[in-house]
């Protein structure tokens, strides 16, 4: 039994907002104040400490083929940022993207516990969870995309609007099925396909070749399936038009389609741009944040930008192409036979930039402009936005006004003309920060024993030493603690426990349709019978239930 | 490998080629005989979802320095002299771009005519989903990695104006495998040193032919090859003069004469675990007999047990 | 003025790191604090001592900071990373000598392995015999390579001389292997022999001048442009004379000039020297 005595609980699942009282933990459990004093507890004493639940990231980019072919392609990411091997740890290397030890080790170090990769294709979904196993420490999951896939679109050109829907919500079970998967992800709905068709990026009600189906249809429809199979995360949407001048309009227009639905909009700051008259890029974060506000059913993470190297990786294989272009530098491309596509570009971010200054304004002014914390997360997108090593900076810039202020002033001057975050004064709370990382992030996951500290979850534990400098102490917490074992102690790992992997109880789906049976057994390159996930994969899987 | 790192690589699964190229080119590498279904199954009579009438609808071009059973079913075989992979990937740069050059239009490039090239780049850009299949006489050729690295710069260079994608056409077993998980456990896919205890990576320097030749190396574990018959003689010979521990299902050229051969059940026969196919597709392989010896993976876990705790 | 000198005492059975051993870290140190010094020699941490022995003593002022004598194959960066003094081996070098180096003088008698001078800032190295592949390059999956300073190598060097270089000047006397000068930035490349093939090959910017004349084997990528005596040529003859290895082609000679690498926007250029 480890008790967690004198330090500040913030709990805001629980309603508790620095309130001085013990946390309990037993048998992996967050469990009540034994009756008498148990013969065998060890007391962490967190006095002049603030106590969080382990810190939750569902969305991150650390785990499967892209990942891993930005590392292959990067060396000079990692050749001045590597760690020796320890008593407890393995040997890692890797700023932007860092091998799966060193992620666990980086994560755990800032107090995370729960970590979900964001895009898994179907196809490769083997090795996503090959490396998921081989991240220490937090309990992991990823997405399945399907906003490009064959078998998703063909259904969805059936004109019969309930046999449709009725046939995805099967597919998307039987997908994440066989995927081992946690979440429905969307990426660029309809635009992967269109560029390897030569088309130009797509609208909400473009036709997307060779079946016929909008964006609109695939949002819309894959929305449905997920509430409909009640899924604790609802559909996980990176919208067309990532980072271009202009894009809030498709980013107003796609809330507007899923208004009424559950929908979770990820890196939302690469979608709210206004564009200038010429065609540069503006803030459209106010009317975003706007949009968001007055949708309840809606929950966003920010992807804040980070100065510096970032490396840019996604399914959205059209998006990075354009960005090589930028610098004709490296691109690594991988399209992926009947469901997606995969970019990735090194980058490098800057604060003298206009455009990388009006991206970083736009992230912080979509957390600050938003109002319910408990519906907009601190992410960057790792790495695409920056490596997410940079989270303590950005909660003190969340926390402390004068600091942002600062950083204004390193900005490209010209970024005030573009952008509103000179004006905005809110300071996130202690409790704020507790929910925008942890509390509210396994709330939209539907993750009901993490992100809080109540009797019965989790025994993944957080504490902080308090200190002016925000940065700094959220950069090496005094203790985290996962399933009950203390893992950092000091900002160091101390045992690298193993993480288990999460999945969605879908029961035992239906099988796939026999006309979509036959349709993958003609096209793929694999055999349908070898495309499902093996149980080996993700051993002794926790699987939360569906509520549909 | 080490182009990727320069360039990148734009790529696509097997998957994409069966059901989308219309045009594919075979550059230094003879499927028909080294990685014998593939024609059959993704590049050139098997029916695509977009590719209806198999062979029909697909334009195949074999580059080669010698025929082949490959360039011979192909519909133009171009035949290159060796060493000659660099100059004719920088020309087809420049021709597909519409660059000068600085060359006679009747000079030869690689031994082949300059016009050859100028259509070739022309189909190029008319395909629409165009591949590049590239084997061993493009990696093995003068210039080894540059000419990946400049096959990688026409690829992308050529996505200006359609889609088109290199694969490289590898062999021996799962080396697809070995470097993804060379990547995620240590950040590089080959020729990783571990002196310093974290890892670092230079190809030449801590790669197997350059350390075996400088003697770098004073003892040596072998899995999952036969560097008996794969390296080459004065290698074979630096690593018979040190010790050897070699994990190995099969006799061979290799068991005759390292120190230490620990028999270990055939991967994919007898042992279970994760094939990448060359498109980086992850297939499980299963255990379809039983075998007396353990895997390699249970061997290495128990050599590593026993050092830790001696 | 006081000299360190080290004097190999065994080869050691497999390659060592040596990184330390340069005059940044050796002066003013005792011969006894220069013993302890950590050498990695294969996996394990060893001392200086443990391989050398060390004197410090006074000397003339032309003597070096730090002196190495024996044959030093085995040891690799060398010299690496050294901002100032003067370093001198009496001996070949292994890997990376030089490398990352931003000012003082590295002069090797004898030949030197791979990546000499990569990432080179500042500062001069002088090697009396050949170097082998990537003298003045980039790192793997870097952009850039040498970005200043002079490097002469009096023999011949292997494949990659030069490579994705910025800035700064590399003399190569003899004969250069394969891409020499590729994928350039900046900087110049002289080749007092022969190129083998595919010279300047994706350079960007820049220039490889070679002394040994035609004919070259040019990428296609690549087209004469013109005959003439450039001063830049006037400059490099200059500043190899200063540091006492003026080429024998004259200061006055006429170059070929051929632009290329086309590909790359064709900003570059290979100068070939003509006869008389
Ligand atoms: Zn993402």
């Amino acid at each position: 039994m480890l008790r967690v005595t004198n330090g500040r609980v913030h709990d805001p699942g629980n309603a508790v907002a620095g309130e001085v009282r013990d946390v309990w933990l037993d048998g992996g459990k967050v469990v009540a104040e034994p009756a008498a004093e148990p013969a065998d507890v060890a007391t962490l004493d967190a006095a002049g400490c603030v106590v969080f639940p382990g810190g939750v990231e569902l969305h991150s980019h650390v785990a499967g083929s892209k990942v891993n072919a930005g590392r292959i392609m990067c060396p000079e990411d990692h050749v001045d940022h590597y760690r020796c091997r320890t008593d407890v740890t393995r040997a890692g290397c890797g700023h932007t993207v860092p091998t799966t030890y060193l992620t666990g080790y980086e994560y755990a170090r800032l107090g995370y516990t729960t970590l979900f990769e964001a895009a898994v294709p179907p196809l490769t979904a083997r090795h996503a969870h090959e490396e998921l196993r081989d991240i220490p420490i937090l309990d992991t999951g990823c997405y399945t995309v399907m906003g490009n896939n064959h078998l998703v679109m063909k259904v969805l050109s059936d004109p019969d609007e309930e046999r449709r829907a009725a046939r995805l919500r099967d597919l998307v079970a039987w997908l994440l099925h066989a995927t081992r998967a946690y979440a429905v992800k969307i990426v660029n709905p309809g635009g992967v396909e269109s560029w390897k068709w030569h088309g130009g990026p797509v609208d909400l009600d473009t036709s997307v070749p060779p079946y016929g189906v909008t964006p609109r249809r695939i949002l819309t429809g894959l929305a449905a399936a997920a509430d409909e199979l009640g899924l604790p995360h609802p559909v996980h949407v990176h919208l067309n038009h990532l980072g271009v001048p202009g894009n809030v309009a498709v980013t107003l227009a796609s809330m507007q389609a899923l208004a009424g639905r559950r929908a979770h909009f990820t890196h939302l700051q690469f979608h709210s741009y206004e564009a200038t008259r010429s065609g540069s890029y503006a803030s459209g974060a106010p009317a975003v944040a706007e949009s968001i506000n007055q949708h309840p059913e809606f929950t966003c993470d920010v992807g804040q930008l980070v100065f510096g190297p970032a490396t840019t990786m996604t399914s959205d294989a059209p998006m990075e192409f354009r960005l090589h272009h930028l610098h004709k530098d490296k691109w690594a491309n991988s399209d992926i036979e009947m469901e997606s596509g995969a970019g990735v570009v090194p980058m490098r971010y800057s604060p003298r930039q206009l455009v990388n200054a009006v991206q970083w304004c736009v992230g912080l002014e979509l957390m600050l402009l938003i109002r319910d914390p408990w519906r907009v997360f601190l992410t960057t997108d790792h790495p695409n936005a920056g490596p997410f090593v940079a989270y303590p900076m950005i909660v003190r810039l969340l926390m402390d006004r004068e600091f942002r202020r600062e950083w204004l002033e390193k900005l490209n001057p010209r970024v005030r003309r573009f952008t509103t975050l000179h004006e905005l004064d809110r300071e996130y709370t202690l409790d704020e920060i507790a929910t925008v990382t942890r509390a509210g992030q396994a709330r939209v996951l539907g993750l009901a024993d993490k992100g809080h500290l109540g009797v019965g979850a989790d025994a993944d534990v957080a504490v902080y030493r308090e200190q002016g400098d925000r940065e700094r102490m959220f950069a090496a917490p005094a203790w985290v603690v996962k399933g009950g074992e203390v893992v950092v102690r000091d900002g160091e790992v101390v045992a690298a426990v193993d993480g288990r992997p999460l999945g969605v109880d879908l029961g035992d789906p239906p099988p796939l349709a026999a006309d979509l049976a036959e349709q993958f057994e003609s096209y793929s390159s694999v055999r349908l019978a070898n495309y499902a996930v093996e149980d080996a994969y993700v051993p002794d899987q926790v699987l939360i239930p569906c509520a549909p | 490998m080490i182009a990727r790192q320069q360039v990148g690589l734009a790529t696509c699964t097997l998957g994409e080629v069966k059901n989308r190229a219309d045009l594919v080119i075979f550059w230094g590498c003879n499927p028909r005989e080294s990685h014998q279904r593939h024609q059959a199954r993704y590049s050139a009579s098997v029916k695509g979802q977009f590719i209806p009438e198999g062979r029909k609808g697909r334009r195949i071009v074999a580059i080669d320095v010698r025929p082949t059973s490959t360039t011979a079913a192909a519909d133009q075989f171009i035949q290159v002299e060796p060493g000659s992979t660099f100059e004719t990937a920088t020309l087809l740069r420049a021709l597909v771009a519409g660059k000068r050059i600085g060359i006679e239009e009747d000079a030869k490039v690689g031994g082949v005519p300059l016009h050859v090239w100028r259509e070739l780049a022309e189909a190029i850009k008319a395909a629409d989903y165009g591949v590049i299949l590239f084997g061993l006489g493009v990696t093995h050729d003068r210039g080894h990695d540059l000419n990946v690295e400049e096959l990688g710069a026409l690829i992308r260079e050529v996505n200006d104006y359609t889609r088109f994608y290199g694969l490289p056409m590898r062999g021996h077993g799962n080396v697809t495998g070995s470097n993804q998980v060379m990547g995620w456990q240590t950040g590089y896919p080959i020729a990783v040193n571990f002196n310093r205890g974290y890892p670092r990576y230079n190809p030449g320097e801590f790669s197997v032919l350059g350390l075996l030749a400088r003697e770098e190396v004073d003892a040596a574990i072998i899995i999952a090859t036969d560097p008996g018959a794969h390296l080459p003689g004065d290698s074979v010979a630096a690593l018979q003069a040190i010790p050897t521990i070699y994990l190995e299902p099969h006799v061979n050229t290799t068991t005759g004469w390292a120190t230490v051969v620990i028999p270990v059940a055939p991967a994919g026969v007898a042992a279970e675990g994760t094939f990448y196919r060359m498109d980086n597709v992850p297939l499980r392989v299963r255990k379809l007999v039983d075998s007396p010896f353990p895997s390699d993976e249970e061997v290495l876990r128990s050599i590593k047990e026993t050092i830790l705790h001696a | 003025m006081r000299t360190v000198t080290l004097t190999l005492k065994a080869e050691p059975p497999v390659s060592a790191e040596a990184e330390q051993l340069i005059p940044d870290v050796v002066a003013g140190k005792t011969a006894e604090e220069v013993r302890r010094l950590p050498l990695l020699v294969g996996n394990r941490r060893e001392t200086v001592g443990d391989w050398f022995d060390v004197v410090v003593d006074e000397a003339e002022a032309a003597a070096p900071d730090l002196l190495l004598r024996g044959d030093l194959v085995r040891f690799k960066r060398l010299g690496e990373g050294m901002s100032r003094g003067a370093m001198v081996v009496e001996g070949r070098v292994g890997f990376h000598a030089g490398a990352r180096m931003s000012g003082g003088s590295l002069t090797i008698a004898g030949d030197a392995g791979d990546f000499l001078g990569a990432h080179m800032a500042g500062g001069r190295i002088i090697v009396r015999g050949d170097a082998g592949h990537y003298v003045a390059a980039a790192y793997r999956g870097e952009k850039t390579g040498m970005k200043g300073g002079t490097i002469v190598v009096t023999g011949s060097v292997g494949q990659m001389v030069g490579a994705r270089m910025r800035r700064g000047l590399v003399y190569v006397q003899g004969d250069a292997g394969d891409v020499a000068g590729y994928n350039m930035k900046g900087g110049t490349v002289v080749v007092g022999g022969a190129p083998a093939a595919r010279v300047g090959a994706r350079m960007v910017r820049g220039t490889v001048a070679v002394l040994g004349g035609e004919p070259l084997e040019l990428l296609p990528t690549f087209s004469y442009a013109c005959t003439y005596a450039p001063t830049f040529w006037r400059v490099v003859h200059h500043e190899l004379a200063r540091v006492g290895h003026a080429p024998r082609v004259g200061p006055g000679v006429t170059f070929r000039r051929y632009c290329g690498d086309v590909n790359e926007g064709g900003r570059g250029e290979v100068l070939a020297a003509q006869p008389g």
